[in-house]
């Protein structure tokens, strides 16, 4: 089965969603569809980092930099999911790039 | 199905069995009528055929809950068979009830026909202040021994506690009477400015903006971990700690997928049609539910509206999808528009109160 995300990909906010940050994270919000998500503190880091010029790839290679007691395979596995979960409710966008051409 | 049921199933309904009451509670929003001599029947209250024609077609589109209520659901004399009739449906049924009537055999055909949950009303553990809140001389004992009668019966039993100024004291008592009894949850309703309530908010009887906030706190960071008790303080998410909303199943009013049914058989959209009249949509004796459900201009209206037009903070909170206003009922009994904003948000915004993080400029 072909990947979802692809450490080529860029990824970039939904500006029509609303960012909110509280004590241990932050909420998501999309006026449009009413889809509602909190992500805590790591979520909210990887999140803004998703600013359509940064790769997955280079995302997860500065968590991995920081986290250096949790195994790097681990991290790659986990962010893909919880960036998959942002696309499919829309709060990030995937940048077209030369493989979907 | 039709595609507009799909999206819009009538998964509940809301089923005021009765208008009659054997207490007089203080707060009541749907304001019943007292009978001390409540042996006979009403002769205003739905037949149990066309409830049964109405249930038939309701499941169609997606019923799959009632809720009985009241009045004193008890006190009337088909109760059982309306009760049975709804289990032989394969439909869950939850029951509000004062408790006082509840008998052994009662508890015995609540058991035998799988009712989901049983409510007791109960707000204080001092036989006084109960009897002075539920209006009727003797009353607490009788309560006492119908919940008790539930929770020892294996019904999953919850009291509802109705709060005001005057027994948030009771708050930590009642939570360890429902621990002692193994009654699984403690649902704390504050009391709201309809109905009978209105008086509480005139004579400034309601506990205030601020103490509401306190208590919930309260209740999730102490009393939630010291008692094995579910307890249910139902304020608007908006207003709950992040904790809370993390981590705990909230109470939210599903209104877009309920009816109401009154004891005379109208259709309204839940009990606050026994007030506000213009909210009721025909009567189980003459319209099909089905028709009133996929056409009644009310409830296209709030299917328009609910969320997107919510006025005021309702409108602007990022949980506006999910708490979809919190109660429509007593908004519109406040304000007679059924887009107006709840009051305890309203107020929480007006002081300040109200986090901007879940504000949408």
């Amino acid at each position: 089965m072909e990947e979802y995300l692809k450490n080529i990909d860029r990824l970039s906010q939904n500006r029509d969603c609303i960012f909110r940050e509280e004590e241990d994270g932050a909420f998501l919000f999309d006026p449009e569809t009413g889809n509602l998500k909190f992500i805590n503190n790591m979520g909210v880091n990887i999140y803004q980092l998703c600013d359509g010029r940064m790769t997955v790839g280079d995302i997860t290679s500065l968590v991995i930099e920081n986290y250096g007691d949790i195994s790097s395979k681990q991290i790659e596995e986990d962010i893909k999911v919880f960036l998959k979960s942002l696309v499919e409710m829309e709060f990030l966008r995937r940048e077209e790039t030369q493989h979907d051409r | 199905m039709t595609d507009k049921n799909a999206r819009y199933p009538l998964n509940s309904i809301y089923l005021y069995v009765t208008d009659r009451c054997n207490l007089r509670c203080k707060h009541c929003w749907i304001e019943p009528l007292y009978c001390e001599d409540c042996e006979d029947n009403n002769n205003n209250e739905f037949n149990l055929k066309y409830l049964k024609k109405a249930i038939e077609d309701a499941r169609e589109i997606g019923l799959n809950r009632v809720k009985v209520t009241g009045g004193e659901p008890f006190l009337r004399k088909d109760i059982i068979d309306i009760i049975e009739y709804l289990h032989a449906q394969n439909i869950t049924v939850d029951i509000e009830t004062n408790g006082t009537l509840v008998n052994k055999e009662i508890v015995e055909v609540l058991r035998d026909n799988s009712v989901n949950q049983v409510s007791v009303s109960l707000d204080s553990m001092t036989a006084e202040q109960y009897e002075t809140f539920r209006g009727v001389k003797g009353c607490y004992n009788d309560a006492m021994r119908g919940l008790s009668l539930l929770a020892e019966g294996g019904i999953n039993t919850q009291i509802i506690m109705t709060l005001y100024k005057d027994n948030v004291s009771e708050i930590e008592r009642l939570v360890d009477l429902s621990s002692q009894m193994g009654v699984e949850s403690l649902k704390i309703n504050p009391v709201m400015p309809t109905g009978r309530g209105v008086k509480f908010f005139k004579n400034n009887e309601n506990v205030q903006f601020d103490d509401l906030i306190k208590i919930d706190r309260w209740i999730e960071e102490e009393l939630l971990s010291k008692y094995n008790v579910d307890i249910h303080f139902d304020i608007p998410i908006g207003l709950k700690s992040l904790k809370c909303i993390r981590t705990r199943q909230l109470f939210e009013c599903n209104i877009l997928n309920i009816i109401g049914i009154l004891s005379d058989g109208t259709i309204s959209l839940c009990g606050i049609g026994q007030t506000e009249t213009a909210l009721n949509m025909g009567n189980i004796a003459v319209d099909d539910i089905r028709e009133v459900w996929a056409n009644n201009p009310i409830l296209q209206k709030l299917r328009m509206d609910i969320p997107h037009n919510l006025e005021g903070i309702c409108g602007r909170c990022i949980f506006k999808f999910r708490c979809r206003g919190a109660c429509r009922a007593c908004a519109y009994g406040l304000t007679g528009s059924l887009n107006s904003p709840f009051f305890v948000c309203h107020e929480a915004y007006e002081k300040g109160l109200f986090l901007e993080s879940r504000i949408i400029n």
